[in-house]
């Protein structure tokens, strides 16, 4: 009994301030009653509620949640797929390190929305379903341009590289070389040993990546372009002053950017080896 | 000190012999490393010795001997400056599954089962899964730990981490076995044990062992010969053999003039 009341006590403290700040909103919606500056909290989640109901003319939540979804996920295979097998290289060769450093450092710094005007310059509006007409049929795979996973790519490929190399160099040496005079070498080598010996620091990279993916969505969608996502759907809301969609839209965002993180950690935890019992 | 500076002819004529070459034969090694400060620093220098089919050797000597080099020369894992190492004729050039290394530091595969683990070399090897997994049954078993089969490697103790690492060693069927002070690492208790099951072990199968320890009494306890090695650069001060029966009974008077002897050498060398 007192430990179970001690575990709801304590699930509840964690609730405390988020309350009393959804409290204190809803308190001044109310007070101030201006609803294009701060919307009621029932007003969105009224919004929340019928994630499938049209919204304004940008379709419905649901809808912009998943082209958002998409291009996020997209852009993010992309990377990781780039990132990886060259986190993997620069990791183990140093020749390729030397090689790729340089340019590496030099690019990181630069934010992925300092790249959208020459984005734009070099791809334009054009759509992923330009080239691979079969996307054209559905108003999601439409509606994908290239600059806006291009922009997401660049997010995630950093995180998802800097964590693959410094995965791979994290190896015990000794791994290696157990390995070698096991008889491993070549693609035995890599595929039994250094991609799971660097698994735990990818999967990190991964999430970081993905996270950093979402976070540069907002502003990808809001290039010229855009008619559907998350991104947009905000952005027009704000245009006709319509605050409860902007917030509807935010929550969304924050809670699939949560979902996503959640997943990787868990992932994450059951690659530490070292900390199993 | 008879065999004091012994090179390799002579210490050669010293052993019962039957074939005219040995199993494994290291021949004028020199192994220079590039120094912090850039100079070139000689790790071994002209060191020859032969190893017969059946032996366990154990190199003694302070830190810094070249044991360790030679040991990893051996494996393929360093490559000679000058000289060669020839194996059943052939020469050595990278490392491979006919020289399986178990290192002091605990190298098993993490993210494997330990019974994944002893079947690692045989997987590379190509060897079928139901197949790999009961030879690598058999090996855990030769070292007590086969209920420990399906744990994962940090849920055992050093001493079993070890033990594990023989098995995987041993399983891959190697030519010869390379340790690297496997038991440096292991409080007293555990190491004596382990050098117990490792003699135990050897007495079945007779695998040729390189065993490398600065640790006087684990050499006189587990060698046919002990090179008792000196430098930088490296080389070899004398080797002597011993042929007390085993298991070794550490407080015999045989065994402990044997540690002296050793002692000895290893006083002068400085």
């Amino acid at each position: 009994m007192m430990a179970g009341s001690k575990a709801v006590g304590r699930h509840l403290d964690r609730w405390v301030l988020p309350l009393l700040l959804g409290g204190l909103w809803q308190f001044f919606a109310v007070w101030l009653d201006k609803p294009t500056i701060l919307p009621r909290l029932d007003a969105v989640a009224a919004l929340l509620l019928q994630p499938t109901a049209k919204l304004l003319i940008t379709g419905s939540l649901i809808e912009n949640m998943a082209v958002s979804l998409i291009r996020v996920l997209l852009g993010f295979l992309l990377a990781a797929g780039a990132a990886i097998p060259l986190g993997l290289a620069m990791g183990y060769f140093k020749t390729v390190h030397r090689l790729v450093d340089a340019c590496v450092e030099m690019l990181r710094p630069i934010p992925p929305l300092a790249w959208v005007p020459l984005i734009l310059a070099w791809l334009g509006i054009r759509g992923v379903a330009d080239w691979l007409p079969f996307l054209e049929t559905s108003a999601i795979g439409s509606s994908i341009q290239f600059s806006t996973v291009l922009i997401i790519f660049i997010g995630a490929f950093f995180p998802i590289l800097l964590n693959t190399i410094q995965g791979v160099r994290r190896i015990p040496r000794e791994y290696i070389e157990s390995a070698r005079t096991l008889g491993a070498h070549g693609w035995p080598l890599l595929r039994k040993v250094l991609i799971p010996a660097s698994l735990p620091l990818v999967v990190t990279g991964l999430r970081i990546g993905l996270g950093i993916g979402w976070m540069c969505l907002v502003a990808a969608e809001m290039m010229p372009g855009s008619s559907a996502g998350l991104g947009y759907l905000i952005w027009y809301a704000y245009e006709l002053l319509r605050a409860d969609i902007i917030v509807a839209g935010m929550v969304a965002i924050g809670i699939i950017g949560f979902g996503m993180d959640r997943g990787f950690r868990r992932l994450e935890a059951r690659l530490i080896w070292e900390e199993g019992a | 000190m008879a065999d004091q500076k012994a090179p390799l002819k002579e210490s050669k004529s010293v052993l019962p012999r039957r074939m005219t070459d040995p199993m494994l034969a290291l021949k004028k090694i020199t192994k220079t490393y590039r120094g912090a400060d850039g100079r070139s620093v000689r790790a071994l220098a002209d060191l020859s010795l032969a190893i017969e089919r059946h032996e366990m050797i154990c190199l003694v000597g302070r830190s810094g001997c070249g044991k360790t080099t030679t040991l990893r020369l051996i494996a393929g894992l360093e490559k000679a400056a000058q000289g060669e190492i020839l194996l059943n004729g052939r020469p050595v050039r990278a490392p491979s599954a006919q020289r399986c290394v178990v290192f002091q530091r605990y190298t098993l595969f993490p993210w494997r089962t330990v019974l994944a683990n002893v079947a690692f070399g045989l997987e590379i090897q190509g060897v079928g899964k139901a197949q790999r997994l009961q030879i690598a049954r058999h090996y855990l078993s030769l070292v007590g730990l086969a209920d420990q089969a399906h744990a994962l490697p940090a849920q055992l103790s050093g001493g079993m981490q070890q033990r594990v690492a023989v098995a995987r060693a041993l399983a891959a069927d190697p030519e010869v076995l390379l340790m690297d002070e496997p038991f440096g690492a292991l409080d007293a208790q555990t190491r004596n044990v382990l050098q117990q099951e490792l003699i135990r072990i050897w007495q079945n199968d007779r695998k040729t062992i390189v065993f490398v320890t600065h640790d006087i009494q684990e050499a006189a306890l587990l060698a046919d010969r002990v090179v008792v090695m000196q430098g930088p650069p490296g080389r070899i001060q004398a080797i002597l053999k011993c042929d007390l029966p085993r298991p070794r009974d550490r407080g015999a008077p045989q065994f402990l003039s044997l540690c002296e002897q050793i002692h000895t050498l290893l006083e002068c060398a400085n």
